[in-house]
């Protein structure tokens, strides 16, 4: 056994990363009954509108957002001025090349932990007040804030990289690069992809190193038109429209004071790695915040064996998907989802704090499909960014000419439904769960909760509350 | 708790750190060593040892990854607990995966020319890399891990004697791999 136990040996110094990857496989495989394919659908698509302008410019305030428009405005003619070669795409299973991508694009622990105390900082500003359906990309809105510092100067670059807690832009320019790069994922399964667009006014001066820049490190494609045009505005929201698959198809207007519009967009989609039965969908009621209550369908399911974490006055599990993972929080009767995130602190603890069990989890989730708007300016200005919005912005590194930002505007789409699969690919293996079940939890999702979508190293794609799912 | 945050309670000699660790990777520590001793009361040792090798060792290391760090850490005393009670008769799962790595030792060795453990090492991660990330997990899973192949058939979506069978072929290509460059052990 001399020569086994030193081939076991040798075994044990393989790569960290080769550990966490197994030991990441292993945790979904725990906490799986039954592993199943191609069930469900989960698209969401994000955009967020920034613009600057050389006075203020309140161009989105009237947007609308719209869900699978009926006619989606045609690009009108908008040539970029510099083309950009988006990343390498690969299939799902490719995982020599995602290997590589990964090994070729680090990304600091302090970049993903800058962006994720970012994600909290905003999200906890932005959900803890209202009374409807929100939902919020922090990843969107990083990248947007991120490109426009790139181009700032003095006062208005310091509260920028404050706010996304990093300390100079070459460093936020190159590790936004990098996460760009390993988060790109546009393949069979599923696409997580971010996409950016600068749209110039065409009668100003723009710095070729900020054009550059921009399409080096976020894949920003760069047009030069007549802001003032209609036919711009229709071309800005035709590239969303193409960017989200048409889930969003925002109404802009032209205005003559704008120099520059800042596009960002998030677009999402992936399949659940277990489906719920359709079969056992069924209509049950679901009770607001006010009492009253509505009805709506619900997925159901039972893991005997799952993960589940408790703290004060919430649950929290999480359902597996195939590139990602849907978290959603469940507040104690009587516990609003809004007090759970009311403080940056409180809203980590809700996401990652609480004692973690193994044990029977019940599933019942609302289908839920709804866009949402976010004026996003106050917030910021709240959050320290007040600068970039005033008539001393320098934003010198983009152009000479006077330019401030005139608005935050985001708007997302997200949806949580089934789709038609063929029974058939239903597999099932009788689970022997090695852990020992500790407990019983009830997800059963039938009051106002908390969710979240985390993608490539952590990072929060998405957080909202579903207040009512039968809302749009 | 961030590992970084835990690390640095080890550095202040906190012994919050122990109970950070236990809280956050316990259980799959605890999961390894049972797994390669199939003893819950060793394997607690071995996981109770791991936090007092830890305390020791930190500083000076501050590992960047901690679950691998101390994943590497249970795991080695696992199997030297079970290479004792092996010694004593008594049992344990690793003889299991000692004798499935039977089929990975490459052919033609003389002790003269015995490799390395670094150069093994480093041939495995090679021929690993050359895997798909599924193989890659179902071949640490069970010789990293001492996953059941029960408990693996699960994640590969199939039944334990088809993953018996494509395990058998993980090895043999192991052993091509490691014969190529010319390995011997």
């Amino acid at each position: 056994m001399k020569r086994e136990r030193k081939l076991l040996d040798a075994i044990a110094d393989v790569p960290d990363e080769m550990i966490e990857e197994t030991e990441k496989r292993l945790n979904q495989t725990y906490s799986a009954k039954s592993k199943k394919r191609l069930l469900w659908l989960l698209p969401a698509a994000a955009c967020l509108l920034l613009s600057a302008g050389a006075i203020l410019w309140f161009a989105l305030s009237g947007t609308k957002l719209q869900k699978n428009p009926k006619e989606t405005p045609r690009l009108q003619a908008a040539a970029p001025l510099m083309e950009v070669s988006m990343p390498e795409t690969y299939a799902f299973d490719d995982s020599e090349t995602r290997w590589k991508i990964r090994e070729e694009n680090p990304v600091e622990d302090s970049f993903t932990e800058g962006l994720l105390t970012f994600s909290y900082e905003t999200a906890s500003a932005l959900l803890a007040e209202g009374e409807e359906n929100v939902n919020y990309s922090p990843l969107s809105l990083y990248y947007a804030l991120a490109l426009a510092a790139t181009g700032a100067e003095g006062e208005t670059k310091e509260e920028l990289l404050a706010l996304l807690h990093v300390p100079d832009t070459d460093t936020l320019a190159a590790q936004c690069g990098n996460f760009f790069r390993l988060s790109y994922q546009d393949n069979e399964i599923g696409i997580r992809k971010i996409a950016n667009s600068l749209w110039m006014d065409k009668d100003t001066a723009w710095k070729q190193d900020f054009i550059e820049g921009a399409a080096k490190n976020f894949y920003s494609s760069v047009f030069s038109v007549d802001l003032g045009s209609e036919e711009a505005a229709a071309a800005i929201s035709a590239w969303i429209s193409q960017q989200t698959n048409g889930s969003l198809a925002p109404a802009l207007s032209s205005d003559e004071e704008s120099v520059l519009r800042l596009i960002n967009t998030v677009t999402f989609h992936d399949e659940w790695v277990d489906r719920f039965n359709k079969e056992k969908t069924k209509p049950d009621s679901f009770t607001l915040s006010d009492g009253s209550s509505v009805t709506c369908d619900f997925m159901n399911r039972t893991y005997d064996s799952h993960g589940f974490s408790r703290g004060d006055g919430y649950t929290r599990s999480s359902l597996s998907l195939k590139n990602n993972t849907m978290v959603f929080i469940l507040p104690d009767e009587g516990v609003s989802p809004r007090s759970l995130v009311d403080t940056p602190e409180k809203m980590r603890e809700a996401f990652e704090g609480g004692e973690n069990y193994m044990g029977e989890v019940v599933w019942q989730v609302p289908k839920f499909d709804f866009v949402s708007s976010l004026d996003l300016k106050e917030t910021l200005n709240n959050l320290g960014v007040s600068s970039a919005f005033g008539a001393d912005a320098d934003f010198s590194g983009i152009t000479d000419d006077a330019a401030f930002l005139s608005g935050v505007t985001q708007g997302t789409h997200i949806a949580v439904n089934e789709d038609g699969v063929d029974a058939s690919a239903f597999t099932m293996i009788d689970y022997t769960g090695a852990a020992m079940p500790e407990g019983r939890a009830d997800m059963r999702l039938t009051r106002p909760f908390l969710y979240g979508i985390i993608g490539a190293d952590s990072s929060l794609l998405f957080v909202g509350i579903c207040e009512n799912p039968t809302a749009n | 708790m961030k590992d970084e945050q835990i690390v640095a309670l080890f550095w202040e000699k906190d012994e919050a750190a122990i109970r950070n660790s236990d809280t956050k990777y316990g259980k799959s520590l605890h999961r390894i060593s049972f797994n390669i001793l199939a003893n819950r009361e060793d394997s607690e040792e071995c996981v109770n040892d791991t936090y007092v090798k830890a305390w020791n060792a930190i500083p000076p290391e501050r590992p960047l990854r901690l679950f691998a760090w101390l994943g590497r850490i249970t795991r080695n005393l696992s199997l030297n607990r079970f290479y004792e009670n092996h010694a004593k008769k008594r049992g344990g799962q690793a003889l299991v995966l000692l004798s499935e790595l039977s089929d990975c030792i490459p052919a033609g060795q003389t002790v003269e020319e015995e490799v390395e453990g670094k150069l093994l090492t480093e041939a495995i991660v090679r021929w690993l890399k050359g895997r798909s990330e599924e193989e890659r997990a179902l071949f640490l899973g069970r010789y990293w891990f001492g996953e059941s192949l029960v408990s693996l058939a699960i994640l590969a979506g199939t039944d334990p004697n088809r993953l018996a069978g494509r395990m058998f072929r993980l090895r043999q290509s192991l052993k091509d791999a490691l014969e190529k460059e010319g390995i011997t052990i």
